[in-house]
């Protein structure tokens, strides 16, 4: 496969102003401004193949708006290059458009008072879709989204599962080369969500079009992407194949068991768990699944007491990078073996 | 060009999106006439014209003057200036640079999309209304179309005030202010409320060297037949020339502006 976006030592730094405190510090504000660099992406490089979804996560404020701002032509690198499809997103802003499309989960590029059918035809205009391929695109998306059943409402009066379903067939309409979406599931309900999995899949396999996706949703992840790359403090962390990810770091669970009776601390001793608390009926217990697996604890609570219900929690993103930061080696190591070294 | 029509036709329908808004509007712009015609009428109180220093202005022609720059209103005004920096605040400027497709010219769009939306459902009825109480001659066929001209200009000279003034929320966030503004200062310089010929001198030879007389006060009397075709023309020519400095200027605040973006994000 080709190399479709590369990205070699990118880097931002925004300036921003300092406030003082107090009535006399916004005064002096007033007057003389005085500004901090505030690094949001710190020498990054990566390179993503054409057909890939890959999971760009990291905590809030971790610099994965900011890099997909810098690969969609919106910010301009302070240092370093973004190159995607050999054009570089700033310089051929309006033609590098064409090939890109974008659905940000907080946002919306529909007209609010008018029919999203209306909105869809000001893009086939904008991006001179040909009749035969708009008709097999909508045909597609009703299909799989189901759109037609709500093309002719106003788009306030659409429920937000339905606006991000029609954003994104927006976003797809023209047949673009690269698909970003940020947060495309937040806030919305499971089915919605497998929905919109299952159509993205569908999407990268058909027209073999590349995914970046930014999420909070593990689940995201795991049903969508092959590759993640980990960003914190605008540095990648991590850039690899999900499961190694899950085999170093995401070893941790939390199980949460509900007993028959009150349960009291001192009454169990599990060996090597990490922690447990108790709370009236409710038992929390966290532990390592490469230390105990969740057999071995539950065979032994069950000698001390009734067991009416427990749920077994794998580790989401935050404690993932959570434990990055307190053994980060096998990390660059990981990364290293199964990506040759491309971390910058 | 197709496209440029899907946003006038798009922003068309959003105008009408909200029937008691439709109708509100359409009842407010009648009042208003009435309004302004009654007040001139109040101030004229028995006499039969003033003597101004564009020479006698009577009380039929201020009449006429306020049933005009009713009309005008209704087809040069424009919320580009909020539309831009509603966009621009809530990052959705963003959105728009991702797209291949000049804001500039979307904008004058959607601002012609919204005047044609005016058009029938608040110019038609208030003109229907105005042939009743204060019925208005038609000027000589021969200066129609340089009225006609001249309007048309008049718009795209209050678009591009406004769209420019919108830019400036890439810098100061609180756009509002700005177009109160302009509002007043369009609505004091061009002759909207109180005609040019009750200025005194100098405020008449400031408005000379600005552009706002050119949106309201000169399409008028072009209309009304206060000024020769020779001069009707050079009116049309000022405002060509007016256009060609806006479009220049526009570009300029756009480059600052997208260049600040870029570099410091939205």
């Amino acid at each position: 496969m080709s190399t479709l976006i590369k990205v070699d030592h990118l880097r931002k730094v925004f300036k921003r102003q300092v406030r003082s405190e107090g009535f006399a510090g916004t005064i002096k504000d007033l007057f003389y401004r005085r500004y901090t660099d505030k690094i949001a992406v710190n020498d990054i490089s990566f390179t993503i193949d054409r057909g890939e979804i890959v999971g760009y996560i990291g905590p809030n404020g971790a610099g994965k708006s900011t890099t997909i701002k810098m690969l969609s032509g919106i910010l301009v690198p302070t240092e370093g290059i973004g190159e995607v499809g050999g054009l570089v997103p700033q310089k051929t802003r309006k033609q590098y458009s064409r090939r890109i499309g974008v659905v940000f989960g907080q946002r919306t590029q529909l007209w609010w008072d008018i029919p999203v059918s209306e909105s869809f035809k000001l893009l086939k205009y904008m991006y001179r879709v040909p009749d035969q391929e708009y008709k097999r695109s909508l045909e597609l998306f009703s299909d799989v989204l189901r759109i037609d059943e709500f093309i002719s409402a106003p788009v306030r009066q659409l429920s937000l599962g339905q606006r991000m379903r029609a954003d994104l067939c927006a976003a797809l309409l023209h047949n673009p080369d690269i698909l970003y979406l940020d947060e495309p599931t937040i806030g919305l309900d499971v089915v919605v969500k497998e929905n919109i999995r299952d159509f993205i899949r569908q999407v990268n396999q058909e027209r073999k079009t590349t995914v970046i996706l930014t999420t909070h949703d593990m689940s995201d992840i795991e049903k969508l992407c092959s590759r993640v790359i980990v960003i914190d403090h605008g540095k990648i962390m991590y850039d690899g194949a999900l499961g190694e990810l899950k085999n170093i770091y995401g070893t941790g669970e939390t199980m949460v068991i509900e007993a028959a009776e009150p349960v009291r601390r001192d009454g169990l001793s599990l060996p090597g768990i990490a922690d447990l608390a108790c709370d009236g009926k409710t038992v929390t217990i966290k532990y390592d699944k490469t230390v105990v697996n969740s057999t071995a604890i539950l065979k032994t609570l069950m000698n001390k007491i009734t067991i009416t219900d427990f749920v077994v929690h794998p580790s989401d993103i935050e404690q993932i990078i959570r434990k990055m930061y307190e053994n980060p080696l096998p990390a660059a190591e990981a990364a290293a073996s199964s990506w040759g070294g491309k971390i910058g | 060009m197709r496209l440029y029509f899907a946003f006038l036709a798009n922003e068309f329908q959003t105008n009408l999106a909200y029937k008691s808004d439709v109708f509100l509007k359409m009842l407010g712009r009648v009042m208003g006439l009435f309004v302004q015609a009654a007040l001139w009428t109040a101030l004229y109180h028995n006499t039969v014209s003033a003597e101004t220093n564009m020479g006698q202005i009577g009380l039929n022609d201020m009449i006429n003057y306020v049933v005009l720059s009713t009309c005008i209103s209704i087809m040069v005004n424009n919320n580009t200036i909020f539309q831009i920096g509603d966009k621009i605040r809530s990052g959705d400027i963003g959105l728009q640079l991702m797209k291949p497709v000049s804001l500039q010219t979307a904008m004058l769009f959607q601002a012609m999309g919204i005047n044609a939306s005016r058009l029938v459902f608040e110019l038609v009825p208030l003109v229907a209304v105005a042939a009743i109480f204060y019925p208005l001659e038609l000027p000589p066929v021969q200066v129609l179309p340089l009225f006609l001209i001249a309007l048309a200009n008049g718009f795209v000279i209050n678009f591009l005030l406004a769209y420019t003034l919108g830019l400036v929320g890439f810098w100061y966030i609180n756009i509002y202010h700005l177009s109160r503004l302009l509002t007043d200062v369009i609505k004091v310089f061009s002759g909207a409320w109180i005609p040019l010929w009750f200025f005194p001198q100098i405020l008449t030879d400031l408005s000379e060297w600005l552009p706002f007389r050119l949106i309201y006060f000169s399409p008028i009397t072009i209309y009304l037949g206060k000024t020769d075709a020779f001069d009707s023309l050079m009116i049309i020519l000022q405002q060509f020339m007016w256009i060609g400095i806006l479009v220049l200027v526009a570009k300029f605040v756009w480059h600052r502006g997208i260049s600040k973006l870029v570099i410091q994000g939205g």
